[in-house]
C-alpha cells in the first residue's frame, strides 16, 4: 500500500509517504496560507523528487491520502469565518455573550489569569446583532411548553439574511432532549430561504446551551471556508492523478472522507496535534513499550502533552478553543506557551522566568543575530553545546553561538553572578522542569503515575529536551519515534488513523437504570453512526461510552461500557454501570474520595464507530553488527559537569547501533542529547530510544 | 466567653507551640542555587493546581463545581500561605489564621499528628462565614510538621435557622449555623465517623456534606503526597528554603510596587440596606487606605454591628487581600504569607465589618466582607489613578453586590435546597483605556463561572423566561463599566410553592463605584410579579419577551433581606450589578456610544441623559450631541462651589497627585481640562471646592416607594468652570463620603 500523510501547519507543510514495503520518506515545505494547496503540491513534488518518480504517477498509484490542517483553528483566531446568524429561544439570546463567564478565562495560563486588566471575553461566533430569539420552549423532560412559532422563524430568518448572514445556526433550549423544533425550523429555512442551516441537536446534542450553541455557531462560522478548502484541495489532487480515498483528520484522532465533513467541521479544530498522539497509539513501534505513552511535542512557541493509555489515546468530551468551550470529543492535549523561542528573563528579584514572550521565527533567538538580544531556550541549548552552530536545522541556517552566549551573559549570568554555562544549564533545567510539571499534572490528574509510561518526543525541539524532562519525572526511557522523521511525526501519525465517527446524546438517567431504555439509546446511536460510514457494518468496531457521575455532582467521568449493554437479556449484575464507574472513579480520585452511599446518574451516551483503513506497518531493517564511530567530539555541559562528548550524524545511526553517553546525535531535523550513563539505541524502525538507565543525567 | 474566639484573632508573633515539633530549618536556596529555586517554586504552584482540579471534580456541590466557590492553599509550617489556587481568593486570604489558631490551640490536646486533618468553620478563628468549611492537613516529614495543605469550600447547608446558611432572621450567631473551631475530622488517616456525623446531623444536605468532605480530604491527600515527593527529591531544608524564599520574594516585589506609587490617603464609604428581614435602615462601613513608602495601611470602621450583615475580622481581611491580589500583584507570586507583611490592617472592634462574638455573621461573605472588598477595590483604584505610569492597572468597582438566591421546596417528591448562582456574573469596572468586561464575574474569582440555564432547570423546579445582559447596567463613563445581568423564571415541574431566602445590598445604593467621574454600575435586587397570567400565556403558545414578562401582574419589590414564596402564577425576577465607569461619560467616544446602543448595552435614553449623545436613526446626530453635552456640562457648573483654600508657600512644593483630569502645579490642584485652579493640593478634601450637584438615586435606577429610611442620592463633583466630572458618589450623607485626603 502506498500512503500519503500531509499535515498543513502554521509555518510548515509536512509530508510523509509510506512505501509499499513500509519505508518512510518525509519532506517539509513552507505553508502557503493564501492557497494551501500550493504548499501541499510543493511538498508532494519534493517527495516525488526524492523517490525519483513523477508526481502524477505517484499519486495515481497512491492507495490512501491522509490530510490534517490547522485551517479551522486559523479561521477562528484570525476571525475570517462566515457571517453567522443564530436563531435561539427567546429570552436566551445572550447565552453566547455571557458564555458562562468562562469565555473570559478558559484556557488562560496561570499568569494570564492573574492579570485582570489585560483580559477580555471572546465574543460569540454569531454576534448579538445577528442573534434572534423566537417563540418556542421545551422543558427538561423534552416536553413542549410552547410550540415553535413558524412565523417567528420566518421573520427572524428574513431579518438575519437582510443583515448579511451567510449561514444560519439554530440552537434552542433543550433541543438535545427534543429536536423537533429545530428540525421544523430547518425545514422552513431550507425550503423557504435556501440558506445553509446547522442545528445544535445535530452538531452537539448535549446538555448545556452555551457550549452546544458555541459548537453549533463555530461550525457554521468555519463551514463555508472549510468546505471550499477541502473540495479545492481534493480537486487539485484528483487532477494530478489521485484516485484513492481523501481522508481528513478530526480532533478525536479518527479520519473521515473530506467529502463527508459537512456538519462536522468543528471536528477539525484539533486536526494536527491529534495526529501525533494517534501516531503514538497506532504506530506499532514496539508493542510492549508503547501501551502507555506520554506524547510530547515541543514547537517554537508551545509544548503539547497527550496521553496514550492501553494503546488508546486519552480523549475528552470537550475542547477549549480561543477561550470557548466546545462539545467536541477530542484527544486530550494540554499546552503551555513554552517552546524553543520562549525568552528567559530575570524579574525584579533576580527571579528567572521563561516566557510567555517568545522571539518567534522573526527576529528569532539571539543566535540569529536578527535584532533580538534576549536569550531564548534555543540560545541556552546552543550555549550548552547540545546544539551545533555549524549544523543548525541540518546546516540550513547560520547561527552565532557567541551571540547566544552574549545574550545569556548580559541578561542572566551577570546579574546572577554565575557563569554563562551555569546560567544556560539553569535555563535548560527550568524549562524542562516546567514541562515536567505539565506532564505530571496531565498524568496525575487522570489518575496515572508518570513512572508507568514511556515518553515519545517529537516536533523539532522535543528530542533536545526530552531527556531533561524525563529525568525530572522519573521516566527511564525516551523514544524519538522514526528518528529524524520525528520532526514531522504528526504527518506520520495521520497515516495510522482509522475512520471514526461519533454520535452522542444526553438522556439523563437515574438508578435503577432501565436497561431496556439504555440499550435502546445505544442501539439508536450505533445505527445512526453506522449509517454515516460507508462501509460494511461487519468491518466496524464500536466503542460505547457513558458520562456518569454521582447524583448531585456536576462533572462526569467518561466510562466505557461493554457491548453487552446493547443486549437486554444479559445478566444485569455483570454489566453494572455503577461498578464500572466506581472503579474508574477510585482509580482517578483515590479510595478516600469514594462516596459512601451515593447513587449514580448517567448524563450522556456516546457511540464511536471505527473502521480500520490499513494495517500499519513500518519497514524494519536487519540489525547491523558494527557499531558506529563518532563524527567528531565537542564539549557539552551536562547536569553533572562539562564533558567532551561524541557527536554523531544521521548516517551511521541504523538498526542495531548502540551509543553510550555522553553523546549528541545530530540529525538533520532534530538533535538528541544522550547524557552520561545513558544509552541510545536505534530500533528496527529507525526510532531512537534513549535509556536513561535509572542513573538520570 | 473564652477569648480565643471572642473577637479578632491575632496570632502571636512567635506562635506558642510546645508539643508539635515544627520543621524550620531552611537553606538560602535562591542564593545558593537560583535555578533549583525556580524549579521547586513552580512545582509548588502546580501542586495547588492539581489539588484544585481534584477537589472540583469530586465535589458534589454546585457551588463548588459550577460556581468554583472554593480554594486551595499550601502554607509553611506556621500557616503562611506560599501558593494558592485561582478560585475564590477570599478563602485563601484567611487560611493562615485558621492554621495558626490550630497550632496554638490544638497543640498537645488533642494533638497534631501525621495523618490528621482539622475541620473549621468558625468566623472568629478565621472562616469567612460558617458555610465555608476549611479542612487543614498538616504535612509531616520525619516526625516534624513541615507544612500544611488546606482546602476550603462553600458547603450548601450546615444547619442554622434558614436553609443555605444566610440566616436573615438572625439577631446573633445562636440563630445561625453553628461555628465550629478546628476539630480533628481525620485521625491518623481515618475520617472520624463521630465528627463527620456531627456535621451530617446539622446539615439539610448531609449527603452533599459527605461528598464534599471526601473531596477535601482527597485533594489534601494529593497535595501531601506531592509535597512529600518533592522533599524526597530534594531535601526538607531545600524545599523549606524555597517556601521562605517565595514568601520573601512576594513581600519584596509588593514593596517595590507600593514604593513606586504616590504617597497619600484615600477613603471610601459604602452602605448596606436592611440589617435583617423587614429592617429599613441603611448602615455604613468605611475604609481608609494610607500609602506611605512601601507600606499599605488599611483602616476599616463603620456603624456598630447590627442584625445579620456583619463580618468578623477574617472576612474584612480576606476582602482586602482579595483586591490587593489582582490590582497590585498581577506579576507577583500570590504567596499571601509574604504579601500580608506589607499590609497593616486596623479595624474598629464591634463594627459591622469587624463584629465581635456573638454577632450574626453567617452572611459575611455576601454582606460586610463583600462591601469591604468594594471599598478596597476603589481605594486601590484611586491610588493607582494618581500614579503617572500605573493608572492603566486599575479597575473601577467590580460586581458591587450579590443578590443571593437560595431556593427550597420539593422536587420529584423530595425536599431540596439549592441556589441560583447566576448573579455572580456581574460586570467588571472600566479601565483607564477600555470598557469593563460584561458579565465577567466577581473580582475574587479569577476562574469563576455560572451554570447553564439548562443545568439550573435540571436541578431546580423552574423554567427560565430569560437570562440576559442588562441594558444600562454598566456604569457610564468615558469608559463604561461591564454589564451586569438579569433573569426571571416561573415554577415548573413542582406542584408546590417554591420558598426563597434572599439577601443582598446595593439595592438602592449600588456599590460598584466608578473612578474619576465614572458612574457606579447598576444596583442588585429582586421582584416578585404576582397574579400574572404567565402560565396561561405559555399554554396558549405565547413566549413573552423580557419587557412583556416584567410588565405582568402586580410588581412587588422585594426588600434586601426577605423570605418569600412563589406560586405557579408568580414570576421571580433577579437583577445583578454592572461595573463602575471610568472618566466623564460626556467624554465618551461617539462611536462607542452608538455601538452600545446598537448592541443593547445602552438604551437611547441613557445615551441622551448619561452620555449626552443623541441618536437619530442609525447614526449619531453630531450637532445635537455637541449641544446636549454642552448643556449638561453647564448644568453641572451652575451650583455654587466653596471658594478654594489659599495656597501657602509651604504647600507649593507638594507633589500630591490625584486622578484623571486633575493636575497639581505649584501647590494648586488644577482642572486638567480648563486649567482652572480648584484648591490647595494639601487641602483636607478637594471636594467642597468642586461644583456639587445632588439628585435622588431613584431617578437613575428603580424608583421605589418601599425604599429604605434614608434618601439615597447621586452626588456629582465637577469642575466649577468647565463642568468636567471629577467624581460621583452614591450617598445618604450631606458631606463627601470618599476621596483623597
Amino acid at each position: 500500500m502506498t500512503v500519503f500523510g500531509i499535515d498543513v501547519g502554521g509555518t510548515f507543510t509536512d509530508g510523509v509517504m509510506i512505501h509499499d514495503n513500509g519505508a518512510v520518506t518525509t519532506r517539509k515545505s513552507p505553508t502557503t496560507p493564501e492557497n494551501p494547496a500550493e504548499g501541499i503540491l510543493d511538498v508532494l513534488e519534493r517527495v516525488a523528487t526524492a523517490v525519483d518518480e513523477p508526481l502524477d504517477t505517484l499519486l495515481s498509484r497512491t492507495d490512501v491520502f491522509f490530510h490534517a490542517t490547522t485551517l479551522a483553528t486559523n479561521i477562528t483566531i484570525e476571525e475570517t469565518g462566515a457571517t453567522v446568524g443564530l436563531l435561539t429561544t427567546r429570552g436566551h439570546e445572550d447565552a453566547g455573550r455571557i458564555g458562562r463567564m468562562t469565555t473570559r478565562h478558559a484556557g488562560l495560563s496561570t499568569n494570564a489569569l492573574k492579570d485582570y486588566v489585560t483580559q477580555s471575553k471572546q465574543p460569540p461566533f454569531a454576534s448579538r446583532e445577528l442573534t434572534i430569539g423566537v417563540g418556542e420552549r421545551i422543558d427538561r423532560a423534552g416536553e413542549v411548553v410552547v410550540p415553535l412559532s413558524d412565523e417567528d422563524v420566518r421573520e427572524g430568518a428574513r431579518e438575519l439574511l437582510n443583515a448579511g448572514a451567510d449561514i444560519l445556526a439554530v440552537s434552542f433550549l433543550w433541543s438535545f432532549a427534543n429536536p423537533t423544533h429545530e428540525q421544523r425550523a430547518e425545514e422552513i429555512l431550507e425550503t423557504e430561504f435556501d440558506v445553509p442551516v446547522m442545528l445544535s441537536s445535530e452538531i452537539a446534542p448535549r446538555l448545556g446551551e452555551y457550549e452546544r450553541g458555541a459548537t453549533t455557531t463555530i461550525s457554521a462560522y468555519i463551514a463555508p471556508r472549510i468546505q471550499a478548502y477541502l473540495s479545492r484541495v481534493e480537486e487539485e489532487l484528483r487532477e494530478r492523478g489521485l484516485d484513492a480515498p481523501f481522508l481528513v483528520m478530526q480532533s478525536n484522532g479518527g479520519v473521515i472522507p473530506g467529502s463527508e465533513m459537512m456538519n462536522n467541521e468543528a471536528s477539525m479544530l484539533l486536526s494536527g496535534p491529534a495526529a501525533g498522539v494517534t501516531g503514538a497509539a497506532n504506530g506499532r513501534f514496539d508493542a510492549a513499550a508503547t501501551d502507555n505513552v506520554i506524547c510530547t511535542d515541543v514547537g517554537g512557541t508551545s509544548f503539547d502533552v497527550g496521553l496514550v493509555v492501553d494503546d488508546e489515546p486519552q480523549t475528552t468530551p470537550s475542547l477549549t478553543v480561543n477561550q470557548h468551550t466546545l462539545y467536541q470529543q477530542s484527544i486530550q492535549i494540554e499546552t503551555i506557551g513554552s517552546g524553543g523561542g520562549s525568552i528567559a528573563w530575570l524579574g525584579s528579584e533576580n527571579d528567572l522566568n521563561i516566557g510567555p514572550r517568545s522571539a518567534g521565527a522573526d527576529p528569532g533567538p539571539a543566535c540569529y543575530e536578527n535584532g533580538n538580544e534576549e536569550p531564548t531556550i534555543t540560545d541556552a541549548d546552543l550555549a550548552l553545546g547540545l546544539l551545533d552552530p555549524d549544523y543548525f536545522l541540518g546546516g540550513e541556517l547560520d547561527v552565532s553561538q557567541t551571540a547566544a552566549e552574549r545574550a545569556i551573559q548580559t541578561k542572566i549570568a551577570e546579574p546572577l553572578g554565575v557563569g554563562v554555562q551555569e546560567a544556560a544549564r539553569g535555563i535548560y533545567d527550568l524549562m524542562n522542569a516546567q514541562m515536567a510539571d505539565l506532564i505530571r499534572k496531565v498524568t496525575v490528574e487522570n489518575g496515572y503515575d508518570p513512572g508507568e509510561f514511556t515518553v515519545f518526543a517529537y516536533g523539532g525541539a522535543g528530542p533536545t529536551h526530552a531527556t531533561g524532562y524525563c529525568r525530572e519525572l522519573g521516566v527511564d526511557e525516551v523514544t524519538v519515534p522514526l528518528g529524524n522523521a520525528a520532526a514531522v511525526f504528526s504527518a506520520y501519525g495521520l497515516t495510522t488513523a482509522d475512520i471514526r465517527r461519533v454520535r452522542e446524546i444526553s438522556r439523563p438517567m437515574s438508578e435503577p437504570f432501565d436497561r431496556t431504555a439504555l440499550a435502546e439509546i445505544y442501539r439508536e446511536l450505533r445505527d445512526a453512526v453506522t449509517s454515516e460510514i460507508d462501509a460494511d457494518p461487519a468491518e466496524l468496531s464500536y466503542t460505547l461510552e457513558a458520562d456518569i457521575r454521582y447524583e448531585g455532582q456536576y462533572s462526569e467521568l467518561v466510562v466505557e461500557l461493554p457491548s453487552e449493554i446493547l443486549d437486554t437479556t444479559s445478566a444485569v449484575t455483570e454489566l453494572d454501570p455503577k461498578e464500572l464507574f466506581e472503579q474508574r472513579y477510585v482509580d482517578r480520585y483515590g479510595e478516600s474520595a469514594r462516596h459512601r452511599s451515593g447513587d449514580i446518574e448517567i448524563i450522556s451516551q456516546r457511540v464511536m464507530a471505527t473502521r480500520s483503513v490499513r494495517e500499519t506497518a513500518i519497514a524494519s531493517e536487519e540489525p547491523v553488527a558494527e557499531q558506529p564511530s563518532p563524527a567528531k567530539r565537542r564539549d557539552v555541559v551536562w547536569a553533572e559537569d562539562t564533558r567532551e562528548s561524541d557527536i554523531y550524524f544521521e548516517d551511521p545511526l541504523v538498526h542495531g547501533a548502540s551509543i553510550d553517553g555522553p553523546a549528541v546525535l545530530q540529525l538533520p531535523s532534530t538533535t538528541i542529547p544522550v547524557p552520561p550513563n545513558a544509552i541510545a539505541r536505534v530500533t528496527e524502525h529507525g526510532s531512537i530510544t534513549v535509556d536513561l538507565g535509572g542513573e538520570h543525567a | 466567653m473564652s477569648d480565643e474566639f471572642a473577637s479578632r484573632y491575632e496570632p502571636g508573633q512567635s506562635l506558642e507551640v510546645e508539643h508539635t515539633p515544627l520543621h524550620s530549618n531552611a537553606r538560602d536556596v535562591h542564593t545558593e542555587d537560583p535555578f533549583d529555586f525556580e524549579i521547586i517554586a513552580h512545582r509548588l504552584r502546580t501542586i495547588t493546581e492539581e489539588q484544585s482540579e481534584k477537589l472540583r471534580e469530586v465535589s458534589g456541590s454546585p457551588i463548588v463545581t459550577e460556581v468554583n466557590d472554593f480554594n486551595i492553599a499550601i502554607t509553611d509550617e506556621r500557616g503562611d500561605a506560599v501558593s494558592i489556587s485561582p478560585y475564590i481568593l477570599t478563602h485563601a486570604g484567611v487560611i493562615d489564621l485558621m492554621v495558626k489558631w490550630t497550632l496554638e490551640h490544638r497543640d498537645g490536646n488533642p494533638g497534631i499528628n501525621p495523618g490528621d486533618m482539622f475541620i473549621c468553620n468558625d468566623p472568629w478563628v478565621g472562616a469567612l462565614h460558617q458555610n465555608d468549611a476549611a479542612v487543614l492537613a498538616p504535612v509531616f516529614h520525619e516526625g516534624e510538621l513541615f507544612a500544611w495543605t488546606t482546602t476550603t469550600l462553600h458547603q450548601v447547608d450546615l444547619g442554622g435557622s434558614d436553609p443555605g446558611g444566610f440566616s436573615i432572621n438572625a439577631d446573633d450567631v445562636y440563630d445561625e449555623p453553628e461555628p465550629t473551631p478546628p476539630m480533628k475530622i481525620v485521625d491518623r488517616g481515618e475520617i472520624r465517623a463521630d465528627i463527620e456525623d456531627l456535621f451530617r446531623r446539622r446539615s439539610r444536605e448531609p449527603e452533599l456534606f459527605e461528598l464534599d468532605l471526601r473531596a477535601q480530604v482527597a485533594a489534601n491527600n494529593t497535595a501531601k503526597d506531592r509535597i512529600s515527593e518533592l522533599i524526597e527529591q530534594y531535601d526538607a531544608e531545600t524545599v523549606k528554603g524555597v517556601m521562605r524564599g517565595v514568601l520573601d520574594r512576594a513581600e519584596s516585589k509588593l514593596r517595590d510596587r507600593v514604593s513606586s506609587l504616590p504617597d497619600g490617603t484615600w477613603w471610601q464609604t459604602g452602605y448596606q440596606e436592611g440589617n435583617k428581614r423587614d429592617d429599613r435602615g441603611v448602615y455604613a462601613a468605611s475604609l481608609e487606605l494610607e500609602k506611605r513608602d512601601d507600606e499599605l495601611r488599611f483602616t476599616v470602621g463603620g456603624d456598630p454591628q447590627t442584625g445579620m450583615i456583619n463580618s468578623t475580622y477574617s472576612g474584612l481581611r480576606g476582602g482586602i487581600m482579595n483586591t490587593v491580589l489582582p490590582l497590585l500583584c498581577h506579576d507577583i507570586p500570590w504567596a499571601l504569607g509574604g504579601l500580608y507583611r506589607v499590609l497593616t490592617i486596623d479595624a474598629e472592634e464591634g463594627t459591622i465589618p469587624n463584629a465581635t462574638f456573638p454577632g450574626a455573621v453567617s452572611g459575611a461573605s455576601i454582606n460586610a466582607a463583600w462591601l469591604v472588598r468594594d471599598l478596597a477595590n476603589i481605594a486601590i483604584a484611586e491610588l493607582l489613578d494618581a500614579s503617572d505610569d500605573q493608572a492603566d492597572r486599575l479597575l473601577a468597582g467590580c460586581t458591587g453586590s450579590w443578590p443571593s438566591v437560595i431556593m427550597h421546596g420539593t422536587q420529584n417528591g423530595e425536599p431540596f435546597v439549592n441556589g441560583v448562582f447566576d448573579p455572580q456574573a456581574g460586570g467588571w469596572g472600566a479601565r483607564v483605556n477600555g470598557d469593563g468586561i460584561d458579565t465577567a464575574g466577581i473580582i475574587s474569582t479569577p476562574k469563576g463561572r455560572i451554570a447553564n440555564v439548562e443545568t439550573n432547570e435540571l436541578t431546580m423546579p423552574v423554567l427560565f423566561m430569560f437570562r440576559r445582559e442588562m441594558t444600562d447596567s454598566g456604569g457610564p463613563g468615558e469608559f463604561r463599566g461591564g454589564l451586569g445581568g438579569e433573569a426571571a423564571w416561573v415554577p415548573h415541574g413542582t406542584d408546590e410553592e417554591i420558598a426563597y431566602l434572599l439577601s443582598t445590598f446595593g439595592q438602592f445604593l449600588p456599590q460598584s463605584m466608578g473612578v474619576s467621574g465614572g458612574y457606579p454600575g447598576s444596583p442588585s435586587g429582586y421582584q416578585l410579579l404576582t397574579d400574572t397570567d404567565i402560565q396561561d400565556r405559555l399554554a396558549r403558545g405565547e413566549l413573552p419577551d423580557r419587557d412583556t414578562v416584567l410588565d405582568l401582574g402586580t410588581q412587588n419589590t422585594v426588600g434586601p433581606k426577605e423570605t418569600i414564596s412563589q406560586s405557579h402564577s408568580d414570576v421571580f425576577y433577579v437583577y445583578w450589578p454592572g461595573g463602575g465607569g471610568y472618566g466623564d461619560p460626556l467624554d465618551r467616544d461617539l462611536d462607542r456610544v452608538l455601538q452600545d446602543v446598537e448592541s443593547g448595552a445602552v438604551s437611547p435614553s441613557a445615551a441622551k441623559h448619561r452620555y449626552g449623545v443623541i441618536i437619530d436613526g442609525d447614526d449619531v446626530d453630531v450637532d445635537a450631541t455637541e449641544q446636549r453635552r454642552a448643556t449638561l456640562r453647564e448644568q453641572r457648573t451652575t451650583v455654587e462651589a466653596e471658594p478654594p483654600e489659599t495656597v501657602t508657600t509651604a504647600d507649593a512644593t507638594t507633589t500630591r497627585e490625584f486622578g484623571h483630569n486633575l493636575e497639581t502645579r505649584d501647590g494648586v490642584v488644577h482642572c486638567g481640562r480648563c486649567d482652572t485652579g480648584i484648591t490647595n493640593a494639601t487641602a483636607e478634601s478637594l471636594k467642597p471646592s468642586m461644583a456639587i450637584s445632588r439628585r435622588s438615586a431613584a431617578e437613575l435606577w428603580i424608583g421605589d416607594a418601599d425604599g429604605p429610611d434614608a434618601d439615597p442620592q447621586i452626588v456629582e463633583y465637577a469642575c466649577p468652570e468647565c463642568g468636567v466630572l471629577f467624581g460621583v458618589e452614591v450617598s445618604i450623607s450631606d458631606e463627601p463620603i470618599s476621596g483623597p485626603r
